[in-house]
Order: C-alpha cells, then sequence, then structure tokens
C-alpha cells in the first residue's frame, strides 16, 4: 500500500501547483513517481511543489525531483519546491538540493523562483 | 520512411505465446537461515524420502533428523506424508505422526529445524522464480566480495558492518592506497536497492578503487568527486544517482582530506570525548548535473581518533515506539560502550537492528570506521 499521495492543479498557463502528502519512501515514491513525472515533464510547464505534507523524504524521493528538474531543465523549465517541515529540511540541506533546483519557505517565492 | 536501430531489434523478436499457468500440489520445506525450497512430487510415483543419509531424496543437514525420517507420496490433489520411525519424530500440532496422513493446506510438519507444508504452484513458475533467486544470490556474494578487508593491526585499523535491507543494496565502500603516502576511504550510496543500485555501486567502487576515473587526482577529494560525477550521469546510467563521503589521509602531515556528495557528515570520535566532529562539505547528489565544481576540506587528526563513515540506513529507521530516527538519534552510539573500549561496527549495527521494528531495515545498513593511532 503506497505511503504518499498527489494532487495536481493548473495554476495559469505557465505553471502546475503539485500538492505531495504522506512519505516518501519506498513505497511512497513507487506509488506517486510515475504520475508525478507523467505529469510534469511532458506538460511544457513550470511546477511548484507544496511539502507541507510529506513528512519524509528518502533517497528515491531526491532522486525523482533530480530526475524531474532535469527533464524539466532540457527545455528551460523549472521546479520549486516549498513548505518543508524540519525534519525534511534538514534532508534537502544534506542533499543540497537547493544547488539543483529552488527550495523555498512559501509559494510566493517558489513563483518567484520560476522563470518568467 | 528509414527505421532505426532499436526498431530492427524489435521486429526480430517473436510474438511470445501465452502459457497456462497450471499450480500442482507440492512440498515447501523452509529450514533456518535459508531461503525456502519448493519439492515436487511426481503424481502416484515413487515415494520421496527426507533425511540425513546420503541415500535419502532430500538431504537435510541436521544431527536432529534421522538418516531416513519421513516419505512423502502424491495421489491426484492429495499429498500424503508417513514418519519413517524416526529417532525425533515428526510433528503435526503438538502430535507426534505415528500414521501416513493427508496434508492439508495450513498444516506445518515439524522435523529437526525444518518445516514442510503444502502448496501449490505453478512448476515452470518456480523454476524461473529459483533461477532468479539464484543469480541474485550469486549477485550477492559478488558484492560482499568486493568490500574491503577488515585491518585489526597497525597505525590504521578498519572494522565495518554491513548489510543491505533486500537481496541486493546500493551501497558499497572501501579503503585502498592512493600512494606510498595517502590511503583513501570512502562509502557510496546509490539511491534505490536491487540489481540495478548494485550494479552501479560496483561500477562507482571499481573507477575508485583501480583509480580509473579520467583526469582524476585521487589524492584531491574535489577532484575525485568532479570525476566521479562527470562519468556516472545519470541520465546514460539508467537514472540512477549517488551520495557519497571521499576522504584522503596523509600520513606523513597527518592531515585528512574529504569532499561529501549530497552526503550526510562522516564523524570524528576522538579519545578526549566530546561530542563527534562533523566532516563534510555541502555539495550535492552526484550524477544529477555534469560540469559543476564541488568543494572539498580538510583537517588535522588528532593522535588516537575515529573516523565513522556511514550510510542513512544506519539512522533511517522507525523504531518500536513508532517514531522516526534523525542523524541526532543515532550519533551517541558512536561514542557508548565500556570506557576505553573501541565500540565495534558490529555493536553500532546491533544496537540499531535492536531498536528498529521488526523486520528488514528500511535502507542499507553501512559503516566504515578507521582508527588512527
Amino acid at each position: 500500500m503506497s505511503t504518499s499521495s498527489m494532487n495536481i492543479t493548473p495554476l495559469d498557463d505557465t505553471t502546475l501547483a503539485v500538492a505531495l502528502e504522506g512519505r516518501l519512501d519506498v513505497l511512497g515514491v513507487d506509488g506517486v513517481e510515475t504520475r508525478f513525472t507523467a505529469a510534469l515533464v511532458p506538460s511544457g510547464k513550470n511546477a511548484i511543489v507544496d511539502m507541507s505534507g510529506v513528512e519524509f523524504v528518502a533517497s528515491l524521493g531526491i532522486r525523482m525531483f533530480v530526475s524531474v528538474a532535469r527533464a524539466l531543465a532540457r527545455d528551460g523549465r523549472k521546479i520549486a519546491l516549498y513548505g518543508c517541515n524540519a525534519q525534511v529540511a534538514e534532508i534537502m540541506e544534506m542533499a543540497a538540493l537547493d544547488k539543483l533546483m529552488s527550495v523555498t519557505a512559501d509559494a510566493d517565492a517558489a513563483r518567484a523562483a520560476l522563470p518568467a | 520512411m528509414a527505421s532505426n536501430a532499436r526498431t530492427q531489434i524489435a521486429d526480430l523478436n517473436p510474438v511470445r505465446t501465452l502459457r497456462p499457468v497450471t499450480p500442482e500440489p507440492c512440498l515447501i520445506l523452509r529450514s533456518d537461515g535459508l531461503q525456502e525450497r519448493v519439492i515436487f512430487l511426481e503424481d502416484a510415483g515413487i515415494p520421496l524420502i527426507f533425511g540425513r543419509g546420503a541415500q535419502a531424496g532430500v538431504s537435510l543437514s541436521d544431527g536432529n533428523v534421522s538418516r531416513e525420517h519421513l516419505s512423502a507420496r502424491r495421489e491426484g490433489a492429495t499429498v500424503y506424508v508417513r514418519d519413517l520411525g524416526s529417532t525425533n519424530g515428526t510433528w503435526l500440532d503438538g502430535a507426534r505422526l505415528t500414521d501416513e496422513i493427508a496434508l492439508a493446506s495450513g498444516q506445518f510438519l515439524h522435523l529437526g529445524t525444518h518445516t514442510l507444508s503444502l502448496g501449490w504452484r505453478d512448476r515452470a513458475a518456480t523454476a524461473q522464480a529459483q533461477e532468479i533467486a539464484q543469480d541474485l544470490e550469486k549477485a550477492n556474494r559478488y558484492v560482499l566480495s568486493m568490500l574491503p578487508e577488515r585491518l585489526s593491526e597497525g597505525a590504521i585499523t578498519v572494522d565495518w558492518s554491513f548489510l543491505p535491507s533486500a537481496k541486493l543494496g546500493g551501497d558499497v565502500f572501501g579503503y585502498h592506497a592512493v600512494d606510498s603516502r595517502h590511503m583513501a576511504f570512502y562509502l557510496i550510496d546509490v539511491s534505490g536497492h536491487g540489481a540495478g543500485a548494485a550494479m552501479h555501486s560496483t561500477s562507482i567502487l571499481a573507477a575508485l578503487r583501480n583509480q580509473t576515473l579520467r583526469d582524476t587526482d585521487f589524492k584531491n577529494p574535489a577532484s575525485v568527486l568532479q570525476g566521479l560525477n562527470d562519468t556516472f550521469d545519470m541520465e546514460t546510467h539508467g537514472g540512477y544517482c549517488f551520495t557519497t563521503w571521499y576522504g584522503v589521509f596523509d600520513r606523513e602531515e597527518r592531515r585528512l582530506a574529504f569532499a561529501s556528495g549530497g552526503h550526510h557528515p562522516a564523524y570524528l570520535v576522538t579519545s578526549l570525548g566530546g561530542a563527534p566532529m562533523p566532516l563534510r562539505t555541502r555539495n550535492p547528489v552526484m550524477g544529477a548535473m555534469p560540469g559543476i565544481p564541488f568543494d572539498a576540506s580538510e583537517i588535522t587528526v588528532p593522535e588516537t581518533c575515529r573516523l565513522h563513515i556511514f550510510s542513512d540506513g544506519c539512522f533511517e529507521i522507525t523504531d518500536r515506539a513508532g517514531q522516526q530516527w534523525s542523524l541526532e538519534t543515532f550519533l551517541p552510539l558512536l561514542t557508548q560502550g565500556p570506557e576505553g573500549v573501541e565500540i565495534s561496527c558490529q555493536s553500532v549495527f546491533e544496537a540499531v537492528r535492536g531498536a528498529a521494528l521488526s523486520g528488514p531495515l528500511a535502507d542499507d545498513f553501512s559503516i566504515l570506521s578507521v582508527s588512527f593511532r
């Protein structure tokens, strides 16, 4: 049984808003990765990801974000994560994920980090 | 339209016919510490003998099992079992078998340290699964063979403990003499488990140990991480990224240069006590973005200290109280133990294993500890 869930809505013509919940461990990533990737990569849009509902991120979760960020970057698009809790923020810090994508405190800062 | 190479290869593959699955009654043998074994019986065939002796059809290496202990035969959909007058008996639900019985689903026979139960499996699918299991076991032994020797004597000693969370994991670690003066220590953690992650981690380990990265100074951790990052780009390596910690000890200067990529700190514990000293440089996960520079740092190594390099599987556990551990929860384990007695990596593993929920750990457990004297 998956330990995660995902909700995607269009924010505007250029950006998708994604909300992730639960644990991004082996089961959790398995439960959302295909949909996450399929929704974002071919969309032609940037994405902001609400992480406030995510309790934990394992290395497979980091890999999922890195993989999508890399795919979006091929045509100049970006992904920005925001709202990490303290434990998830520490995991992101250890991975120095902010060197590969925007990791911000809130949705406004995430949108501001996207290309115009 | 010209067909490309991929299309040509696909056209050569024959259409596969689906084979119907045909379950048959069989016996499932479970023995301590070993994978379960599926034993098929021929319908109306000669009874199969289970026992310790060389003549037994199924040989059980167990002093509590008689040379010819039990026989099993099949008539259609029914499997009959009979104790052959064994010394220690065959037991079912606490009662010793005296007559032949038809074994029912859900019943467990006990003979020595082994159990037998009735199963229904497809013969061809079972053979394929067993072949895959054997291949995984060979791959597991290959990974274990690449792990380093423990060093118990000398100015530098090395201890380690390793347990993959699945049959094959993505963690590897090692050390080697870069030259007569410098010694390198490292740990690699590939995201994920299974054959793909194991193949990737062993490729990286071989590149480090054999120093085969191009244009790389193996005495310079920043150069090594850059070489690893550029060589093992995730887009050309199955989508796998990894974290790493790499350090080089200069025996003459007694300096440790180090760099980490996406990895939590290694920790230095000195004989003077105090909190473990974190050693980390802030670089991203490896293989994610080729061409980026990496930062390194260095320290002077105190007399009589210990460097612990470990994977996040050591602390990313849920304990029996349902609490998610963190790095801070794990760190005290590196300094606990009788005064003056060095903590062994095995004792660290046992402490984590004892605290975690039962069942496999969530991630691979790897710890490499280096003592400098």
